[in-house]
């Protein structure tokens, strides 16, 4: 009985490899599922759109005749399902077509974009992650009274200011009463890395203060649940001293779902951010997806919303990934 | 005037002036014209400074002052900010919005320039002149000049840019100037150096049509290949265009080769923006020298701020409130009259502009034409506007809806109307669209109708139109029975007779002449109202020396220095 | 599928059901004694009695044009005027009510929405799971704002459309929230016992697990108001949400921010940004308050 027992006991832990193996592989598909329902999504999204792409490129004046010749040059004429495949099928072996307005190739406009904007995220990230542990981990240990408050107050006012407003604040202030930050975020073009930083500063500390709170507040919520929790209890009476238990177990799992909260908001710090890019001039992927919405410019809008889809679903994957290498609890659970 | 002038000004009006430059001259000479008036038309009909000069004298005028040419400092690279971006690509005759025609403005030149007081003067053609019935314009190139791919300007060059400009089926956006003016066969080489338009209809201001006011005009090389613009330099201005990156930015080089010399800036760096607190910053924070067009509205900051100045050039560019005429409500001219009673301009002027716009008078004869009627200006007048509501049996008022999109004040200029309009009853909704849905759906144009789109089918809106030299356009395309954009559906058999004997008018006086009677039918019936004509702003950083403000909006560089 | 879990709900142990009522009635007494929520109420309920009193108390007409353009906060008018000489104050008061129209309906049709689609995949499992789960995902790779634009773009500007939209965005994550807390739920003993019963699914799900998650539903709904408002001010601000000449808060911010570059007429920016942040906080103080007492 007993060593049926143990053989029963032994079989089930896989070793750790496999495990993770299986795992990604399985998000891994599951990712490209998405992205498949993504990219139909969108498709049908674009086409739902009012006005005319022939109509919009070359404007209100010219001759019905030209814009419906314009149209058909560029197959829009075509059934819903060709233009889907002829879309996606150039996707994805990396041709991403011609944006229709402009009439350059598609990735020469979004490649730069996307980069600026990953720019733009990675600091807004760099800053926002270790303020916000730090602030939400410091209202935590002092839960309940005056740092906390202050802590938790100042991170729901400033997420709870709309972000153009702060933005706009931060320009007038910083950019043009002070002149201590440029007011626009593009750096002239061959500018060091640091130049770089300095013309990022302003959008980053705007998007920090939208962030910060939020960050932050899941921080010291989770925080607080290790801090009660019976392991950490359990630390203490093994005899290991505050500092032990707040580093190895408390922060560790503090992280995650800080780690779970941002991958979440990648989408938003790379193609959600259309308002700082027009306040700030830059040329970031939000902006170039927006202005192809408003000129049905199909090719850039469909290739565009797949990019940043794309970076999100990496992003989460990641994440996740992460996620279950720290928490011995989840990881198990989570390959179901 | 001393005996060698009065003997040359003799000689000219003998031997080379024509009917039309003649009578010109008379005209002035007689006390009908004043003095801005004759040296702009002058220049309209290619009178040189000399002769204008003497002309002056002769009326014991003080002569032409020729602007001393400080030396300009040579060096350095301009950094403007151009707002908004061009939406599509540059081939120069497509250009139909303001991102476009600065960027290829800044590298592009014309047969000549409308100055910001409205004068024109040669650029690449260096005279010009009419046959007496204004059908035959014949135009004198200057020779020498080289364009930027090293190819020398001929008249094969000039005819080869016309037609396609003027050519229906080119996709030009040229056409509301040219259409009814002028055809492709029309267009003709001379010789090397001349070249004659021939009209199809008689048209005294044709020199402005080919001017800077119609920004498509830039004179291109005859082997032009079409999306060509940004990838080579192929003009024939002071500046190259090198590299372009739609929705960011272009970057331009000095041309060696102009024809006008060595321009001071060593280059020009274009960065676009889509928003109008974003450019301002910029500005203000030094990260730009130069704004192309700037709105009350948005660069109050400007004005008074030590380091940039506000320049301004009056021009025609107004928001024209059509009101559909062939359906109810506003079918009665009593009721649109009405509608404009309640307008306080002066308060709007204020409001919208702070001053810097000229008031309008429901026409589209802009203070700033030579050929405008000053009537009395129509102001607030409620209880006029409630005598006429009541005799057209409104005077419970009605609903309607305003439509418009979200630009410049726009927005604002609507609630303005919806809030005037209450005091005669009148409860007015609104619909503000993006510019893409405004000006969506299809324009099928008369006799068929104006198709479906918002701008030209809806009860009443408001919609921008572009300034332009002449007042022809908004009479033949927006007034006019056919009209292609004649959002009010206007139909009035005696004002198109009217507004044709204007456009075929030469002279100055005939051209009032008609110019009044068209403004007092449009005054009465009322098919739009033009609530202002407001002055194009442009704002520089103090360092900028030698910038004037275009009434088109344009950004002219080939002399600007900094200092 | 993500096994990331929100902190915020922490699963508890259902309590048999004769006790829950008295929980239930334990659980507002303990949110009436928590500072949190009194003073998140009371800022909130400042706002919709604004909402409903809308421009009918206002000092000023809030339309009305007639004072003179941009003064300064003063006597006559205490918040000052904008650009075309409407009271600042009044429109502020006023404005309250534009967002109270779209800004909770959108929220009760994602948290609606959510809910019942959280309940499907998590209560069923398997392949329904998966399937909804993957289509979740899809729609949670796009930027809200993106998605939002292209729909009203699509669909025209109005209040419905706003509604519908941020509603049909809002949807995934709130399901997701469910699905997490179901998935906890579901294991336990009440419902294996229902099932035994031989209670159809819809019972067990909404009769029995429903009441059980209406905690982080709850907590859920308050934040999803927040993010809700915020929406609506970001669309207003780009040009798609509300119309002019309505008094909303982003309108009036979105319409006046570029004076704030010469910094002289900031009272036409601040006052509608704080207005949009006071209520923002007063609906992040409820749903604290709400999660402080549900975590007990």
């Amino acid at each position: 009985m007993a060593g049926l027992l143990r053989r029963r006991a032994a079989a089930r832990p896989l070793p750790r490899r496999t495990n993770i193996a299986r795992f990604l592989l399985k998000r891994f598909a599951l990712a490209l599922v998405t992205l498949f329902l993504l990219s139909v999504i969108v498709f049908a999204a674009a086409q739902l759109l009012p006005g005319n792409v022939g109509r919009n490129v070359l404007g209100p004046f010219a001759s019905q005749q030209d814009v419906d010749t314009y149209n058909k040059l560029h197959g829009l004429d075509k059934p819903m399902l060709s233009q889907y495949w002829g879309w996606i099928s150039h996707f994805v072996r990396g041709d991403l077509g011609k944006s229709l307005q402009y009439d350059v190739s598609v990735g020469s406009l979004l490649g730069p974009a996307l980069g600026n904007s990953l720019k733009l995220a990675a600091l807004a990230f760099v800053l926002v992650v270790p303020i916000s542990i730090l602030g939400g981990t410091i209202a935590a240990l002092r839960r309940g009274r005056v740092t906390d408050r202050a802590i938790t107050i100042t991170g729901l006012s400033l997420t709870s200011i709309p972000e153009f407003v702060t933005a706009i604040v931060l320009i007038v202030v910083f950019g043009v009463a002070l002149k201590w930050l440029p007011v626009n975020a593009t750096a002239p073009p061959g500018a060091g890395f640091f130049t770089q930083i300095k013309f990022l500063l302003l959008p980053s500390f705007a998007l920090v203060a939208v962030l910060f709170g939020y960050i932050a507040r899941i921080t010291r919520a989770s925080v607080i649940e290790a801090v009660d929790a019976d392991y950490t209890r359990t630390a203490y009476l093994k005899g290991l001293g505050p500092r032990q238990v707040l580093g190895k177990h408390v922060l560790r799992n503090s992280l995650l779902p800080t780690i779970a909260v941002v991958a979440t908001q990648t989408g938003y710090l790379i193609g959600g951010l259309l308002v700082i890019e027009k306040l700030f001039n830059y040329n970031g992927i939000g902006q170039r997806i927006y202005t192809a919405a408003e000129n049905k410019d199909f090719t850039l809008l469909q290739s565009g919303v797949l990019i940043v889809g794309l970076v999100y679903l990496a992003a989460t994957l990641i994440a996740d990934l992460l996620y279950s290498l720290l928490n011995p609890r989840i990881r198990f659970a989570g390959a179901e | 005037m001393d005996r060698e002038t009065r003997r040359r000004l003799e000689h000219y009006r003998r031997d080379t002036a024509g009917d039309v430059e003649n009578t010109l001259i008379d005209e002035f000479l007689d006390g009908e014209m004043d003095r801005s008036d004759f040296l702009r038309r002058g220049s309209v009909f290619g009178l040189s400074l000399t002769t204008l000069g003497a002309v002056l004298a002769a009326a014991g005028e003080v002569p032409v002052a020729f602007a001393r040419s400080t030396a300009a400092k040579v060096g350095g690279r301009l950094r403007v900010g151009c707002i908004p971006p061009p939406a599509h690509g540059l081939d120069p005759h497509t250009y139909a919005d303001t991102g476009s025609l600065v960027t290829g403005n800044i590298a592009g030149e014309m047969l000549n320039r409308t100055t910001d007081t409205g004068k024109l003067v040669p650029e690449l053609a260096v005279s010009w002149k009419s046959n007496p019935q204004a059908t035959v314009w014949t135009f004198n190139l200057r020779q020498g000049v080289k364009f930027q791919n090293g190819q020398e300007m001929t008249a094969d060059d000039v005819v080869a840019t016309f037609k396609r400009l003027v050519d229906p089926n080119s996709g030009s956006q040229a056409l509301s100037a040219y259409k009814g003016v002028i055809s492709p066969a029309g267009v003709q080489k001379v010789d090397a150096h001349t070249v004659a338009f021939h009209l199809d209809a008689p048209t005294g201001g044709f020199p402005y049509l080919t001017s800077s006011t119609t920004y498509q005009a830039i004179i291109l090389p005859a082997n032009y290949q079409l999306g060509t613009f940004e990838k080579t330099p192929q003009c024939t201005g002071a500046f190259k265009l090198v590299s372009y990156t739609p929705g960011v930015g272009a970057t331009y080089e000095r041309f060696d080769g102009w024809w006008g010399g060595k321009a001071p800036l060593d280059g020009v760096d274009l960065k676009y923006f889509s928003d109008d607190a974003a450019v301002v910053s910029a500005l203000l924070g030094n990260q730009i020298d130069l704004i192309n067009e700037v709105h009350v509205s948005t660069g109050r900051a400007l004005f008074n701020n030590p380091n940039v100045q506000v320049i301004s050039a009056k021009g025609a560019t107004h928001r024209l409130v059509p009101m559909l005429t062939d359906a109810p409500p506003f079918n009665d001219w009593r009721v649109r009259q009405a509608v404009a009673l309640t307008l306080d301009r002066v308060a709007i002027r204020q409001r919208l502009f702070s001053g810097f716009a000229s008031l309008g008078n429901d026409t589209p004869f802009a203070p700033v034409f030579a050929s405008s009627v000053a009537l009395p200006q129509r102001h607030k007048d409620i209880a006029k506007a409630k005598q006429l509501m009541a005799a057209a049996g409104k005077s419970s008022g009605f609903s309607t809806q305003l439509t418009t999109y979200k630009a410049f004040e726009l927005p604002a200029l609507a609630q303005i109307i919806q809030s005037s309009v209450k005091a005669i009853g009148i409860k007015m909704g609104l619909r503000i669209l993006t510019s893409t849905a405004y000006y969506a759906g299809s324009q099928l144009g008369p006799p068929k109708g104006w198709g479906t789109t918002p701008w030209l089918n809806t009860p009443i809106n408001i919609t921008d139109w572009g300034g332009r030299a002449i007042p022809n356009v908004y009479l033949t395309s927006s007034l006019e029975t056919k009209g292609v954009w004649n959002a009010s559906h206007y139909s009035n058999k005696k004002f198109d007779k009217v507004a044709k004997s204007y456009i075929a008018a030469i002279s100055l006086k005939d051209q009032r002449k008609y110019a009044k009677l068209c403004e007092l039918i449009l005054q009465h019936d009322t098919p739009a109202i033009y609530p202002y004509f407001y002055y194009q702003l442009g704002g520089v950083s103090k360092k900028v020396k030698g910038y004037h403000a275009d009434p088109q909006g344009q950004v002219y560089l080939s002399h600007v220095s900094l200092a | 599928m993500s096994t990331t879990v929100d902190p915020a709900l922490v699963p508890q142990a259902a309590p048999p059901p004769s006790e829950s009522r008295i929980a239930r009635r334990e659980t507002l007494v303990q949110l009436l004694r928590s500072p949190t929520f009194i003073i998140g109420t009371l800022i909130v309920g400042w706002w919709v009695f604004w909402a409903i009193a809308g421009s009918s108390l206002t000092p000023h007409d809030p339309l009305d044009q007639s004072a003179g353009q941009l003064l300064r906060p003063s006597h006559g008018h205490w918040l000052g005027t904008d650009s075309l000489g409407r009271d600042v104050l009044s429109r502020v008061l006023a404005g309250a009510s534009d967002t109270f129209k779209v800004a909770p309906l959108a929220m009760l049709l994602g948290v609606g929405g959510g809910t019942v689609i959280g309940l499907i995949a998590g209560y069923f499992r398997g392949v329904v799971d998966e399937g909804i789960s993957l289509v979740i995902n899809s729609i949670l790779a796009l930027p809200v704002i993106v998605i939002s634009v292209v729909a009203i773009t699509a669909i025209g500007s109005s209040n419905a459309t706003l509604i519908v939209v941020i509603g049909v965005v809002f949807t995934p994550i709130v399901a997701r929230t469910v699905r997490a807390a179901v998935l906890a739920e579901r294991d336990l003993e009440y419902v294996a016992a229902a099932r035994l019963r031989g209670e159809h699914a819809p019972y067990v799900m909404f009769v029995e697990i429903l009441p059980n998650v209406m905690g982080p539903i709850i907590v859920e709904a308050t934040v999803r108001l927040g993010y809700a408002i915020f929406a609506v001010a970001g669309l207003t601000f780009l040009g798609f949400g509300v119309q002019p000449p309505s008094p909303d808060w982003s309108l009036q911010i979105a319409d006046n921010y570029q004076l704030l570059n010469s910094g002289t007429y900031w009272w036409t920016v601040l006052f509608p940004a704080l207005a949009i942040a006071t209520l923002i906080v007063g609906v992040n103080l409820i749903a604290d308050g709400l999660q402080q007492v549900f975590d007990r």
